[in-house]
């Protein structure tokens, strides 16, 4: 029972697979497949809100042109949906950057704490769970959209500490979820197994071998004992063959090795995760899944652009510092590229049950902490939408007047079929999801 | 807590011996006392009784053992056999039929002579994989020799994150309530401050530790692990009744790396307590006797859980597998890999920049590779175990994971005495060594060891000896020690007792821990005495109590925290057997148990062997009238002719502790009547001994060569593992004497285990 404890705590920590090996008994790594597409949803996570005059479009509807920010999303243009003025009306204890991010996909108050930021009052994590895992229960509830992890909770260079300005994700009230930016170690937990797997294959020729040898060394009596060990040798062979017999639909990626998880390595980092995602949605082991790039008040220095200030500070900087401003649109320029790279890699990627692209049955949901940094404004946050899985109308730019996000969550909800009445603050659901959307 | 469990009063029968008239042909028994008592057994017993007395199905399935005297058995026979003619075998011939019974099969000692035990293919114990595993990383990671120190460093900061230093200290216990009183005068501000302890944390067994954190604070607990928190509620609860938990195995006799961080930052209330549950013990705040106020480096713990191993005959062996085992040798195997790979640089002594690092960790796997298989490698085998896996398919780490998992799965480590020189396979030196690592340590040879096995010296019995003194006085062979109490006086398998309510609150779970810790350092302190003298065991009135011990046994005078040797109470001589912690485990929720204690005297300390009762009566539900004794309800409920062969030995050892009550404490009355502690006992060569009180045991297991033998026999199967009968008919009576002429001492008489069974060498057949 004490085991149990600690267990239960490395899985919260998010580290199972890592640490403790289980290698038989493996749950199937793909279902049948059913004849409705596979719907997914991706979040993904950069922080210290945007430069409002070179991210959104001018223009509301169909026809819009994309700001330079965004200029790399142009190829999937028609596949996205840019909603301008939904507002974070979260209120309540902790900083901007702490609601930002701990009420972005929880649309609800934050806890009391004793985590304090500027010169608001301190706080604790949310008091409620956040969109994705509440779709990740809902699938994972019917066997049809049952994965082997439901969810999938990835990150870049996220800072080695839990508190509500770094986790977005909660399995529940009080219950923040941990993304993993390692990604040898999230490697480990969608493919170590069936690595323990081979390396344990690799030497049971040598034991049986070794077994074979040293039974000169011993009595008749004894001898029984290493046949028996023998025998459960081969039976562990077998079982591993079997098992074998449930490959990934595709093989693992192969990953650059040795990459430390430093700041300046976030663009080797970015990419492995992102290849790492894409075939992890493509073998089906989630349906839903997040990808946070640092954390709200990231300090991310992005020296391969030639900036050696740190995100968060220059975030701070006033309009008039043209200087900053231009900065801080290159480094969003560069988040939405890796964006890009996610879009084009899921739209090159063909479903394996032949109903389209992956972008098609998958939406990409591009998002931030604030509207603003240099204002911390929790207003026209950005949402920016990418691919087909949530079945919205693609190609359009909406403007909203200052919509409180929990509709938009819902809508997320609603689009997966689970129509749900409320989400996280009731107060701020008014007319329910968005019905513009479909 | 578990509900204690019912106790049933066991009566022991003497079965009956049942003759029928009828010649039997056939195999005869291997000795006997002359030709006349074989030649009677087959013609008129064996028929019903079995040729070797093992009982004939259908017939009588009742085998003729048992623990009557010679005497006793012969006069059954006169006067019961055969069945249906008393007094048809009777003079010569019933006295030789009678010692022809009792030599051949009738006591246990005839038996084992019968089938001589053979010393068994062994693999590692669960407590040798895991002690061998952690030891051997340890080699390459380092770990330091305690020494005296105890306590926790601290380290206080003015800001709530660990910014401004204000003041360090070492300290003896985390539990406080900061909204009383600040840790440190220098900590200017009630409601922000940060607190950082850091050190060492001694697991003295081996096994699973819970520790608990109370705290509304901010709370990170790391213990071994440096990188990763074993608790990390980095938000505050502000729940002043906040606990978390986790729990961790570490191996016993070995400091660990702990480290504790707290901040307050405007939270309403502060306070913080750590706490732990170690193996067999109460949740308690974590003494300062566990803590080391230096800071030590990650080992390697083994988590996986294994399936129990065989402990049919009385000590753990390895000489049963199961599909379970191999699956958890497996993921351990997999387990020890993902615990090395982040510190294989550090161990190989490089890093991911060096030009040569791929050599040095292969160098590393070989080492490891020689540690585990305990000898050196020969170059057929360096090519087998280590350098087929470094590849160019595999990337290093790859390679150094499949080392690690194809050497703990091989057949060599597993089973030590497989791992020979293949050129050679006799006996050598490294082999010697091997055995002695595991009789001391349950672990592998250290360099010290390595270094005279390589020399080739350990076939020597002189240097073999010289070797078991200085590996004597390492932790490890403490830890072994320790771990022989528990099992010889079965503190693990009866700890979970308490006591009732109503009569014995005060008797919480935290004084039975204390207890259980006293007996184990009064056992300590004798063994590790200079003369180390085993009769001390059981005639010292030194038990060592803490302040909450001498305040439960009401001494008032007594003074300081840790544990000092105290006069409980002048009734108290016997030490092990007046201990308040073995009275109190062999006892009723609201009584003594005269048969619990009885039982326990005569099966671990006396040595003698007692049939299994062929019927359990419950004590509580007989039928008493009011304002008995136990005593004398016992003597009551085992007054049957069918009980009384075995409770006329058991009883009286159980009355003589009449003194100490369900708890160990002194008692002259019980229900009104004065306490009778007298009683008088048979001993194992037919003579009476009047027993008074406590001392009159202590007096008999300190002199009778039952008993020495008795504590012989417990010792050699906790070290070696194997039956001692396997080594030679006279080792287990020259042992005996040697320990008698010894003065008794303990450690020589392991010395002597230790040297005899290593160098012995089993023929086959």
């Amino acid at each position: 029972m004490a085991i149990q404890h600690r267990r239960q705590f490395i899985q919260d920590m998010g580290f199972s697979a890592a640490s403790l090996p289980l290698l038989m008994g493996l749950p199937a790594f793909s279902h049948a497949t059913t004849n409705a597409p596979k719907q997914r949803m991706i979040v993904v996570f950069s922080p210290n809100g945007t430069i409002p005059g070179d991210f959104w479009p001018d223009e509301a509807g169909k026809d819009f042109k994309l700001k330079r920010i965004m200029d790399s999303l142009q190829p999937y243009q028609d596949q996205m949906l840019i909603l301008k003025g939904i507002c974070d009306q979260i209120k309540g204890d902790g900083d901007s950057h702490m609601r930002g991010m701990s009420c972005l996909l929880t649309g609800i108050e934050l806890l009391p704490g004793n985590i304090q930021g500027g010169s608001h009052t301190p706080a604790g994590w949310a008091s409620g769970l956040s969109i994705d895992q509440e779709i990740k229960n809902f699938l994972q509830s019917k066997p049809e959209t049952e994965t082997r992890f439901g969810s999938l909770e990835f990150g870049v260079v996220v800072p080695d500490r839990a508190d509500p300005w770094t986790r977005m994700i909660y399995s529940g009230s009080n219950k923040p979820v941990a993304p993993i930016d390692n990604p040898y170690v999230m490697f480990n937990k969608l493919y170590g197994k069936l690595e323990d797997r081979k390396s344990v294959e690799s030497v049971l020729d040598r034991v049986r071998n070794d077994l074979r040898r040293v039974r000169t060394l011993v009595g008749k009596e004894d001898r029984k004992l290493l046949e028996q060990h023998e025998q459960f040798i081969r039976e562990m062979e077998a079982r591993i063959k079997r098992d074998a017999e449930h490959q990934l639909d595709i093989p693992a990626p192969v990953q650059k090795a040795g990459i430390k998880n430093a700041n300046e390595n976030m663009p080797d980092l970015s990419r492995m995760q992102i290849d790492m995602l894409v075939n992890s949605l493509q073998n089906d082991m989630a349906r839903v899944a997040s990808l946070q790039y640092t954390r709200s008040v990231g300090q991310a220095k992005m020296t391969w652009l030639g900036i050696n200030d740190g995100h968060h500070g220059l975030s701070h900087e006033p309009d008039s510092d043209k200087e900053a401003v231009e900065k801080l649109v290159k480094i969003n320029q560069w988040y939405c590229e890796e964006i890009a790279y996610l879009a084009k890699r899921l739209s090159e990627t063909p479903e394996a049950d032949g109903s389209g692209s992956m972008l098609d049955n998958t939406t990409i949901v591009w998002t931030n902490e604030l509207g603003k940094g240099n204002s911390h404004t929790l207003n026209d946050i950005p949402f920016v939408l990418i691919g087909g899985g949530l079945g919205f109308q693609m190609g359009r730019s909406l403007q909203y007047g200052r919509v409180p996000h929990n509709r938009l969550l819902m809508s997320f909800a609603h689009a997966f079929g689970h129509r749900v009445e409320s989400f996280g603050n009731k107060n701020h659901c008014g007319d329910g999801p968005l019905h513009d959307l479909t | 807590m578990k509900p204690f469990k019912t106790i049933y009063i066991t009566v022991f029968l003497i079965v009956g011996l049942f003759f029928v008239a009828s010649p039997v042909y056939g195999a005869p028994g291997k000795r006997s006392a002359d030709d006349l008592g074989k030649r009677v057994y087959l013609k008129q017993c064996a028929h019903c009784h079995g040729m070797q007395g093992e009982g004939v199905v259908g017939v009588n399935e009742n085998p003729l053992y048992g623990n009557k005297k010679l005497p006793e058995l012969i006069q059954v026979i006169v006067e019961t056999m055969p069945e249906g003619k008393p007094n048809a075998c009777k003079g010569d011939n019933a006295i030789a039929v009678g010692r022809y019974i009792f030599e051949t099969f009738y006591t246990p000692e005839a038996r084992a002579k019968q089938k001589p035990p053979r010393i068994e293919l062994a693999r590692l114990t669960n407590r040798q994989y895991k002690q061998t595993v952690g030891d051997i990383f340890t080699a390459f990671l380092g770990k330091p020799q305690l020494n005296e120190e105890r306590g926790i460093h601290a380290t206080y900061y003015d800001t709530r994150g660990f910014g401004k230093q204000v003041g360090q200290e070492v300290v003896g216990s985390i539990d406080y309530d900061f909204d009383k009183q600040l840790p440190h005068e220098k900590i200017s501000k009630k409601e922000e401050f940060s607190i950082r302890w850091q050190g060492g944390i001694i697991a003295e067994e081996s096994g699973v530790y819970e520790f608990i954190v109370k705290s509304p604070n901010s709370i990170r607990l790391y213990i071994n692990d440096r990188e990763q928190r074993l608790i990390d509620k980095y938000v505050a609860t502000k729940d002043r009744e906040a606990e978390h938990s986790a729990s961790i195995y570490l191996q016993g006799g070995l400091p660990y790396f702990l480290k504790l961080e707290t901040f307050r930052f405007k939270d309403p209330t502060a306070s913080m307590s750590l706490m732990w549950v170690p193996p067999g013990g109460a949740r308690q705040i974590i003494p300062k006797r566990s803590f080391y106020p230096t800071t030590i480096g990650t080992s390697i713990v083994v988590q996986t859980p294994f399936p129990p191993d065989d402990s049919a005959s009385g000590y753990e062996r390895g000489i049963a597998i199961s599909a379970e085992w191999d699956e958890a040798v497996t993921n351990a195997a997999i387990e020890v890999a993902q615990q090395v790979l982040p510190l294989m640089d550090q161990m190989a002594r490089t890093k991911s920049s060096d030009t040569d690092r791929i050599q040095k960790l292969r160098a590393f796997c070989l080492s490891f590779v020689e540690y585990a298989f305990r000898r050196p490698l020969t170059s057929q085998q360096q090519a087998i175990y280590v350098d087929s896996f470094f590849s160019n398919e595999l990337n290093v780490s790859d390679s150094v994971k499949r080392v690690i998992i194809s050497t703990l799965k091989s057949p060599l480590f597993l089973y030590p005495e497989l791992s020979r020189n293949p050129d050679s396979p006799d006996v050598d030196s490294h082999l010697i060594a091997s055995r002695l690592a595991l009789a001391l340590w349950d672990s592998v040879p250290d360099t010290a060891l390595r270094n005279a096995a390589e020399r080739g010296e350990l076939l020597d019995p002189v240097k073999v000896e010289q070797q078991i003194k200085r590996m004597l006085n390492n932790s490890r062979a403490r830890s072994k020690l320790d771990y022989f109490l528990l099992h010889w006086l079965q503190l693990n398998e009866k700890g979970e007792f308490s006591k009732d309510e109503t009569h014995y609150a005060e008797f919480t779970d935290d004084i039975r821990a204390d207890l259980r810790q006293s007996l184990r350092l009064l056992f300590q302190n004798i063994v590790w005495s200079d003369t180390s003298d085993y009769r001390q065991l059981f005639q010292t009135s030194q038990i060592p109590l803490n302040q909450n011990l001498a305040q439960f046994y009401g001494i008032n005078d007594f003074d300081g925290p840790d544990f000092q040797p105290t006069v409980v109470s002048e009734h108290a001589t016997a030490g092990v057997l007046t201990h308040p912690y073995l009275l109190s485990m062999l006892a009723y929720r609201d009584n003594s148990s005269p048969i619990h204690r009885g039982v326990f005297i005569t099966r671990r300390l006396l040595g003698r062997t007692l049939k299994e009762p062929p019927q359990a009566t419950e004590l509580g539900s007989a039928d008493f009238p009011d304002g008995l004794t136990i005593r004398e309800k016992v003597t009551r409920l085992t007054e049957p002719t069918a009980c009384a062969g075995c409770h006329s030995i058991i009883n009286p050892l159980g009355f003589s502790l009449e003194n100490f009550d369900a708890i160990g404490r002194y008692r002259n009355q019980e229900v009104g009547k004065a306490i009778n502690a007298v009683a008088n006992y048979n001993t194992v060569d037919g003579k009476t001994v009047e027993l008074s009180g406590a001392s009159g045991i202590a007096e008999l297991i300190a002199s009778s060569p039952q008993a020495h033998g008795a504590f012989v026999d417990h010792l050699f199967h906790q070290a070696i593992k194997q039956p001692i009968n396997a080594y030679g008919e006279s080792l287990r009576e020259d042992l005996i004497t040697k320990f008698q002429s010894s003065e008794f001492n303990i450690r020589q008489l392991l010395t002597s285990i230790v040297r005899e069974a290593v160098l012995f060498e089993q023929k086959h057949e």
